[in-house]
């Protein structure tokens, strides 16, 4: 293949901004497992090692402890000082902005067995919609009928259990089963 | 032959035929879009197949996961970004052709070559199912040990460049697997006395934090995009005919396919690396490889079309899966209390053989679709990739909170789908964690059970099996740590 064209290799080690803070973290989670290792598991009197119930919890986490303790040596040993914070303050940000979505998605979690599933997937859609910036009737329509699909597809059609929302008890008997069967 | 016609008759059935029919053709639709992919879909359509019978949710599920890359050849081909991490090769010689004028000729070149390697390791399913079923039932609970433990040690070593934080990784899912009130002697592991750890981490809400809300927020927090396909001129049967000149690069590659999708933990791009090098090894025209080489794009849809079906194999021989997806059809298994592995050959063989024909079948379908709606999917790459991200978050929660209707496994998936994300900003791979939890489960029961029947530990590994599964993970440890030992002697020298 001449230079310029795609050069086929298998991956090798390249390590992207924030993998020694990430190195750090799941190091620090892994020690943390490692000190509560004894309280939290029971090694049984008589019962052979294989057959013990903190067997296999604690080869995981000594693994866990040896290999993290491996990937932040390898990660501070492949950056230089300056590098591994070009851009840092940038990725971790971005790690943080995950967060944003998360509390959206349990907002929706919350929300839905107050107000419905139907009604709550709609507001979720359009919600979310506006804030990632889309602002036009078409955007915005297309967002509702995601949210509308969803439920029909899922709870109407596929009847997976969702259930319906507190405010269904103020609706007359009839409608009301109907929204909580299939809305 | 009374085999054969039960499996017909099985797959015949509306609701089974129905459920092919989407999930083939809803496959090709999400491999198409870059940014979704199968393990997506599958993670949050898992709860829903719950409620079907096993049969008609496996074929559900396997549809997306057969068809998925002929979709992702699409963008590949035409916009040089992958609809599927499988198809990342397709784009060295499939982007080219389109930038020449010859989009159709590309894509018909791929789906043609994903036609041949899907029915070739379908073929290959069927010519094994014999000696599976012969084989399968010398796999006792040792065996099963041992070939799980394989699995772990080829995800870790096949993670070349990563294999450390694979290794942390394939811990940390055994580790989620443990947490709870353990089966035999109801103690708690790993609880810190919180009610809501009691029960456990569901692998599903897992599967759907790592791969579908990850996904989601990666598409809402990256750059708004609307990708802008070329127009398509001309036929899409063409490429067949090509395929047939190419015939040799098209048996090895999908050869090549099966081999890796049945080894666990392999998968796809291995199956495509290796294709890729060999059709540009032995070319008459290497020069054309990585500039729009018919062969090229050959090599590397046939291969990773080849690996659904074959590792569809120790999956149904053992209940071994070989990566993400595969492991996700296990939930499926096991919520209907039909267990993969050496009974499942004696007891539901017509099983076996709906799913191979599912499986025959699906390629047909597609391949149909394709030739006549490809310009129908265009529309679908168009959606912007914000716009992604609304859609599979508000997917997400369905395939959450339909589990159980907990608050807890909804906050639970939402942390791992940050997890997931730090994980896609650094290029790390989330596999090991799901293949962790699913093999370390089966290796802890299978332990307890094998070790019970044995005085000494050179009497686990007295039986042929067990003896080979044994030698191969030591040979696969030699090798890595030979590989290990050559960088430490290159990074000293520098």
């Amino acid at each position: 293949m001449s230079d310029g064209k795609p050069k086929l290799e298998l991956p090798t080690e390249s390590r992207k901004v924030g993998d020694t803070v990430f190195a750090g973290i799941c190091l620090l989670f892994s020690v943390f497992l490692l000190w509560n290792m004894t309280d939290q598991t029971t090694w049984a009197g008589g019962n052979h090692w294989s057959g013990q119930p903190a067997f296999w919890p604690r080869l995981a986490v000594i693994g866990m402890t040896l290999f993290s303790a491996i990937y932040l040596f390898h990660s501070l040993r492949d950056a230089s000082g300056a590098e591994r914070f070009t851009g840092l303050g940038e990725e971790v940000l971005r790690w943080i902005f995950s967060f944003e979505y998360a509390a959206w998605f349990m907002a929706y979690v919350f929300v839905t067995p107050i107000i419905g599933y139907m009604a709550g997937s709609v507001l979720f859609a359009v919600a979310l919609a506006l804030r990632v910036g889309y602002r036009s009737r078409l955007a915005l329509i297309s967002a509702a009928s995601v949210g509308i699909v969803t439920v029909l597809l899922f709870k109407s059609f596929l009847q997976v259990k969702i259930p319906g929302g507190a405010v269904y008890q103020y609706l007359p008997e009839a409608l009301r089963n109907f929204f909580i069967l299939y809305l | 032959m009374d085999l054969l016609f039960s499996g017909i008759e099985l797959i015949l059935r509306f609701d089974v035929m129905l459920a092919l029919l989407i999930g083939s053709v809803g496959g090709v639709m999400i491999g198409s879009i870059p940014g979704v992919g199968p393990a997506v879909a599958i993670a949050i359509l898992l709860p829903a197949t719950f409620s079907l019978e096993p049969i008609v949710g496996l074929t559900l599920l396997l549809g997306i996961y057969g068809s998925s890359m002929y979709g992702g050849a699409i963008p590949a081909i035409l916009i040089n970004t992958p609809g599927t991490a499988a198809n990342a090769l397709t784009t060295y010689d499939g982007y080219p052709l389109t930038k020449r004028g010859e989009a159709h000729r590309a894509l018909s070149l791929a789906y043609s070559a994903s036609f041949y390697g899907g029915i070739f390791s379908v073929v290959c399913l069927i010519l094994l199912t014999p000696v599976l079923a012969a084989v399968a039932p010398m796999f006792g609970s040792r065996e099963i040990f041992l070939a799980a433990l394989l699995g772990i040690v080829l995800v870790i070593t096949t993670h070349r460049g990563q294999s450390t934080i694979a290794a942390f990784l394939v811990c940390f899912g055994i580790f989620l697997n443990t947490i709870g009130l353990e089966p035999i002697r109801y103690t708690q592991r790993f609880t810190f006395e919180q009610t809501w750890l009691a029960s456990g981490i569901n692998l599903i809400v897992v599967v759907l934090g790592l791969f579908a809300i990850s996904q989601a927020y990666s598409l809402l927090i990256g750059k708004d995009d609307s990708p802008k396909p070329p127009e398509l001129n001309g036929s899409m049967t063409s490429g067949l005919a090509e395929l047939f000149r190419h015939k040799r690069v098209a048996t090895f590659s999908s050869g090549s396919g099966v081999i890796m999708g049945i080894i666990p933990g392999v998968g796809e791009f291995l199956a495509q690396f290796f294709s890729y090098s060999y059709a540009s090894n032995t070319s008459k025209e290497p020069e054309k490889f990585g500039d729009g080489s018919p062969e090229g794009l050959i090599a590397s849809e046939a291969a990773n079309n080849a690996v659904p079906g074959a590792a569809m194999i120790p999956l149904l021989a053992l209940g071994i899966p070989g990566e993400a997806l595969t492991a996700m059809m296990l939930s499926v298994f096991y919520v209907h209390n039909v267990v993969p592995g050496p009974q499942l050959f004696e007891n539901q063989p017509d099983f076996v053989v709906a799913l191979y024909l599912a499986l025959l079948v699906l390629n047909i379908l597609v391949l149909i679709f394709l030739t006549f709606a490809t310009r129908g999917i265009l529309q679908v790459i168009r959606i912007p990739t914000r716009f992604l991200g609304v859609i599979v978050l508000t997917l997400s929660f369905v395939g959450v909170y339909s589990l159980r209707n907990s608050a807890t496994d909804c906050a639970l998936a939402a942390g791992f789908g940050i997890l997931g994300y730090i994980l896609k900003r650094l290029h790390l791979p989330a596999v090991p964690i799901i293949l962790g939890m699913v093999l370390g489960g089966i290796m802890e029961t299978r332990l307890r059970t094998s070790m019970a029947s044995v005085d000494s530990p050179l009497e686990f590994i007295n039986r042929p099996i067990a003896a080979i599964l044994f030698g191969l993970i030591i040979l696969t440890l030699a090798l890595h740590l030979r590989n290990q030992i050559r960088l430490f002697h290159q990074w000293t020298a520098k």
